[in-house]
């Protein structure tokens, strides 16, 4: 069967789905001339349905995330990623990620999380995922959450495993979320 | 007159005088602070796409809900000698302006599309979306009609990770497009899982009458005589 859109107009579309405007000069002259710096802020459309806001203060970073009934009590990770130095052929790049659980209360019909990255100023809008726990691999996360640099407790992780336990029941990595769950619950994984 | 400093410092003192000693005129200069940034806050309404006409109603709620007492209890606990007055507010704001947006996309949605039509017939070589970059409706239309087709979270995440934005609304762009490898571990799944339903979920893509037929519509494809159908 002859498919309906080829490979490249598809990766064309999705590159213009998600381009968007660049500031324009007067937006960016007005930025710089505005006395306090204004968080900077991203919406993701729906079915995402998240809102990020970052805000970069002279050495912390406070982030906040609001998305509707799809990220109540989701795991979430989210990632800066930057270039801190390039060559010729190649760039470095630093990457910094962080773990955090959105509440399992609504605030006006959304759920809204705020964290403060201390010593760390960003200055970018975080690659932001939500930890789909039917698919999730335990071990992938187990080494994630080794080398973030925030990220819920021991406890925290307990009751979203358990929250999510009739989900993780069918998956393949059952038994290793079963693993898992006992080395948090004795304080030694993370 | 005395400075203050809306990113902690007099504002944690205000908070202190306030929520521990009663002080009503604390509270008074914390909503005269407040109240100050309310042209930045009308402009930042208006950026997201709220008339005018109600631009200043959200920014009056999105005040009272941060100048409420607990509300202020609950930065000054959480952020205590950071606390951000600056952040509170835009932070309500955003809260308000996300919620009058959801209602307003509750309206009937074709009505979006059918605004885009105007553009069917003049599809372009290099397809852009100049409509759709400044129509929020209609990019959530768009990723709505990939999900209907692909009906699955993980693999609706993994395909906008690896798009990828190449910018933000900020003022520093960053590109983000990232690798399987890194969108495997965003999701906290393992690099060939990321390929094998990366390669699904496109396939299922390029095959989807539903997501064919929306492109089409809006000139992001161009059918050029290979009749489809």
């Amino acid at each position: 069967m002859r498919e309906l859109i080829t490979h490249e107009e598809l990766m064309r579309i999705l590159a213009a789905i998600q381009s968007e405007q660049e500031p324009s000069q007067a937006t960016l002259q007005a930025a710089a001339e505005d006395q306090p710096e204004q968080p900077l802020t991203r919406k993701l459309p729906e079915p995402i349905d998240l809102e990020i806001l970052v805000d970069p203060g002279s050495s912390d970073t406070i982030l906040c995330l609001t998305g509707g009934e799809k990220w109540r009590g989701a795991l979430v990770q989210c990632r800066w990623e930057s270039t801190v130095g390039a060559t010729s052929d190649k760039e470095t790049t630093d990457s910094l990620h962080i773990f955090l659980l959105m509440p399992t209360e609504a605030s006006l019909g959304q759920y809204q999380c705020i964290v403060t990255l201390k010593q760390h100023r960003l200055e970018t809008i975080p690659s932001v995922a939500r930890i789909v726990p039917r698919y999730a691999d335990p071990k992938e996360l187990q080494s994630r959450l080794q080398s973030a640099v925030l990220k819920p407790s021991a406890n925290e992780l307990i009751g979203w495993i358990d929250a999510n336990l009739r989900e993780l029941e069918d998956t393949r990595h059952r038994d290793q979320w079963m693993a898992l769950r006992q080395e948090l619950s004795e304080d030694r994984s993370l | 007159m005395k400075r203050v400093n809306l990113l902690g410092g007099d504002v944690w003192e205000l908070l202190c005088a306030f929520l521990l000693e009663g002080d009503e005129a604390a509270y008074e200069q914390l909503c005269m602070l407040a109240l100050q940034k309310s042209p930045q806050l009308l402009a930042y309404a208006k950026s997201c796409g709220v008339p005018d006409s109600d631009a200043e109603d959200i920014v009056q709620d999105a005040l009272w809900d941060a100048l409420k007492p607990e509300s202020l209890k609950a930065i000054w606990c959480k952020h205590g000698e950071q606390v951000n007055l600056d952040a509170h507010l835009f932070t309500k704001l955003r809260g308000r302006v996300s919620t009058y947006i959801r209602k307003r996309q509750r309206r009937p949605r074709h009505l979006s599309l059918d605004s885009l039509l105007g553009t069917r017939g003049e599809p372009t070589a290099e397809p852009t979306l100049p409509a759709l970059g400044k129509e929020a409706d209609t990019k959530a239309i768009f990723w709505q009609a990939i999900y209907d087709c692909l009906q699955n979270d993980l693999d609706l995440q993994i395909l906008w990770l690896a798009t990828g934005s190449t910018n933000d609304s900020g003022v520093q762009p960053q590109k983000q497009r990232q690798t399987l490898k890194q969108v495997a571990q965003m999701l906290c799944i393992s690099h060939d899982n990321a390929r094998y339903r990366w390669s699904q979920a496109t396939k299922k893509l390029r095959n989807c009458p539903k997501f064919y037929r929306l492109c089409l519509e809006i000139g992001l494809i161009d059918d050029g005589g290979k009749n489809h159908a």
